[in-house]
């Protein structure tokens, strides 16, 4: 599904290598775990895949499905089934959370050859998906992510997530702001959401987490690179000993 | 002294007052249609034209008015009423302003070229004088000419606790080769609720001057809005407008297809209570012009005001906003806001903004704010990242942005038509090269 080659980036503005050598194989069904300390990149990984500006890739590939990702533009990327949860969900004051998001998925439809989706049809989609994570009706008349509480927020990146139907989705600290229960609801809407056709990415600072979603793979990242992949057990001995070992190990 | 050369030249471009015509077709002489118009001879020659050493015309270049050549216009698609249902439609005609449909038996509907209007009281207490006022702070020459020349107009007259709502239309297709000059007089009296939509303008210069007298507890709600697409066109409207106790009035324009436009509104909160929203929406490309300069004045206590302005600008387009809530030292308890701001959608387009308060009285909460920048760069990449095209999430956002201007118009069925509008002005601007 996903394939990440030796993937060195950096920050345009400050010329500074961010990622240096990331790879990564990621097939369908599959849900991986990146774990790693502040500022190793893994943020800067997930928004480099979704396209952001203000990023310099210095060399390596990534193959979406075969298909070369990095030279799309943000939108190709969505409509081909790539997707990121935000970590911080960007607030959108005027633009209604419904139109937008029926803005968005027929747009990818319409890019992949594909009919329209109708305003009656799309609200009951929307509000049958919106009930599992628990949204109202409210939420989704409001304004995108405006006003919105951190669990509202990232429930309707899930809600998005849900609604677009992506074949390769990455979660870029979904669980941080959350508390226990806005987790679960979080978590279940992930968890309802794996599938054979489907990979997940989860990327996370805690093991907590990966207590309501386990992953297949866990992944430590350090300084730009992978240092060390794993089971699911990986996760568990970084709770236990913290990530100072790990860095000491990699360097 | 004024040039009487650059003033003749100026009005021959406009039709001539149908009464200054004999007979036998042979211009006659001059003389006005109504004694309050005489009276305003004096004060634009006093005033004279503007120029752009005028300190409220320093943005904007009042040469593309006054050198404009009229001319007729075949419009691109029809035009579309901005109300449907239970509305007076008024469509204008050679012999002036004319019920199309709807009955006006609640207010009194008159064109101001008829003959018994020389007697009317609405005339005589209005006509003139609103925009006679305005002129002590800032000359507006334009407007008094207009009072001085002015052969078409309705006159508005509604009782006291009347309720209407008229749709001014027009032709789907100008015929006229001059430019209008057009005065129209509304007199709202106490408990009156009138709404009136003004939906595109019989030529492609036009010189409008509304006179609006609001009574106690009537609310005059103004919407100016067309849906036509003119090549070339120029056009002028001076708003003036007085506001009795608890008495409202509101006006929303949307400027979106005219290359160049300037509205100058006065709105003088006279008694406690009275409440004034001003706001407009500009849609411009291709050098397009659009100016709005407001000026509202406090002298009622309790009074509160909006300007709510936003302009998207694209292709060298250029808006400006001069706005200033004058406050004066009676007006306690003055709640003021002003807002514009500028879109910019690409380097060459223009924002020019001059807000203003001036303050007299010291209980009041008095706010103005203006900006000006391009689309939010994150907001931007969020919309993509779920698929959404660049063009079609720069079109979100900037509808998001007019949204707030939008949203002052008290009528869904209206905001949901004018958002329709717009929509289908960014869908044009598409195909359209700068």
């Amino acid at each position: 599904m996903l394939s990440i080659q030796n993937l060195h980036a950096n920050l345009v503005e400050e010329d500074k290598a961010i990622l240096k050598g990331v790879n990564l194989e990621i097939h369908s069904g599959e849900v991986h775990a990146i774990m790693g300390p502040n500022g190793s990149g893994k943020s800067t990984l997930s928004y480099i895949l979704a396209g952001r500006d203000g990023y310099e890739v210095k060399a390596g590939k990534v193959l979406l499905e075969g298909q070369e990702l990095l030279e799309m533009e943000p939108e190709e990327r969505a409509a081909l089934g790539f997707f990121l949860a935000f970590q911080y969900p960007v607030e959108i004051p005027g633009v209604g959370n419904m139109t937008f998001l029926r803005t968005a998925l027929n747009a990818q439809r319409k890019m992949r050859g594909e009919d329209a989706i109708s305003a009656a049809d799309f609200l009951r989609l929307a509000r049958e998906k919106a009930k599992h994570l628990g949204i109202g009706d409210e939420l989704l008349k409001r304004p995108v992510n405006y006003g919105f509480s951190g669990g509202e927020k990232k429930r309707n990146e899930i809600l998005q997530m849900a609604v677009l139907e992506p074949r390769m989705c990455i979660l870029d600290e979904t669980d941080s702001g959350l508390d226990v229960d806005a987790m679960r609801q979080v978590a279940a809407g992930v968890n309802n959401l794996r599938g054979k056709e489907r990979a997940i990415l989860l990327i996370t600072h805690y093991q907590r987490l990966l207590d309501h979603i386990e992953p297949d793979h866990v992944h430590i990242m350090a300084d730009g690179q992978i240092v060390e992949s794993g089971g699911p057990e990986l996760a568990l001995k970084i709770e236990e000993k913290g990530y100072g070992f790990m860095s000491g190990e990699a360097n | 002294m004024v040039d009487m050369t650059e003033i003749r030249t100026h009005l021959s471009q406009f039709e001539a007052p149908s009464r200054h015509l004999s007979q036998d077709g042979k211009e006659a002489p001059l003389a006005p249609l109504l004694p309050e118009q005489s009276q305003a001879e004096t004060r634009w020659k006093d005033v004279g034209l503007p120029t752009r050493r005028d300190e409220y015309w320093k943005y904007t270049d009042p040469g593309v008015f006054l050198n404009f050549s009229p001319q007729t216009t075949e419009f691109k698609r029809e035009n579309s009423p901005l109300f449907d249902g239970d509305v007076i439609n008024i469509a204008a005609a050679a012999e002036g302003f004319v019920v199309k449909d709807g009955l006006a038996t609640e207010i009194k509907i008159d064109n101001l070229s008829d003959d018994k209007m020389a007697n009317s009281q609405a005339i005589r207490q209005i006509y003139g004088k609103l925009e006679s006022q305005a002129q002590d702070m800032i000359p507006r020459g334009l407007a008094a000419l207009n009072t001085h020349q002015a052969s078409r107009g309705m006159v508005i007259e509604c009782p006291e606790n009347s309720q209407a709502t008229v749709q001014l239309l027009m032709t789907d297709e100008r015929k006229v080769s001059t430019g209008s000059m057009i005065h129209h007089v509304i007199d709202a009296r106490a408990g009156a609720q009138l709404t009136l939509a003004e939906i595109g303008t019989q030529a492609s210069q036009t010189n409008i001057v509304y006179e609006i007298r609001v009574g106690e507890g009537a609310s005059v709600h103004l919407i100016r809005a067309a849906r036509l697409s003119e090549a070339k066109s120029a056009h002028m409207c001076s708003i003036f407008a007085d506001v009795a106790a608890s008495g409202t009035f509101n006006s929303f324009a949307l400027s979106a297809w005219s290359p160049w436009s300037r509205q100058e509104y006065v709105v003088r909160l006279k008694e406690d209570e009275a409440k004034t929203s001003l706001s407009g929406a500009v849609l411009g490309r291709e050098d397009c012009h659009h100016d709005d300069m407001v000026l509202v004045i406090h002298e009622g206590q309790n009074c509160q005001s909006r300007q709510v302005f936003k302009k998207v600008l694209r292709h060298n387009a250029k808006g400006v906003f001069q706005g200033k809530i004058l406050v004066r030292q009676d007006a306690q308890k003055t709640d003021g806001y002003q807002i514009s701001q500028g879109l910019l959608l690409d380097d060459e387009s223009e924002f020019c903004a001059k807000p203003e308060l001036e303050i007299y009285a010291d209980d009041v909460v008095c706010s103005h704010g203006s900006t000006s920048g391009g689309v939010d760069e994150t907001q931007m990449f969020y919309l993509r990242s779920r698929g959404i095209a660049e063009n079609e999430a720069q079109e979100l956002l900037s509808m998001a942005f007019l949204s707030d201007a939008i949203e002052e118009v008290a009528d869904e069925q209206v905001r949901v038509r004018l958002d329709e509008w717009a929509k289908e002005w960014f869908v044009e601007a598409r195909s359209c090269q700068p």
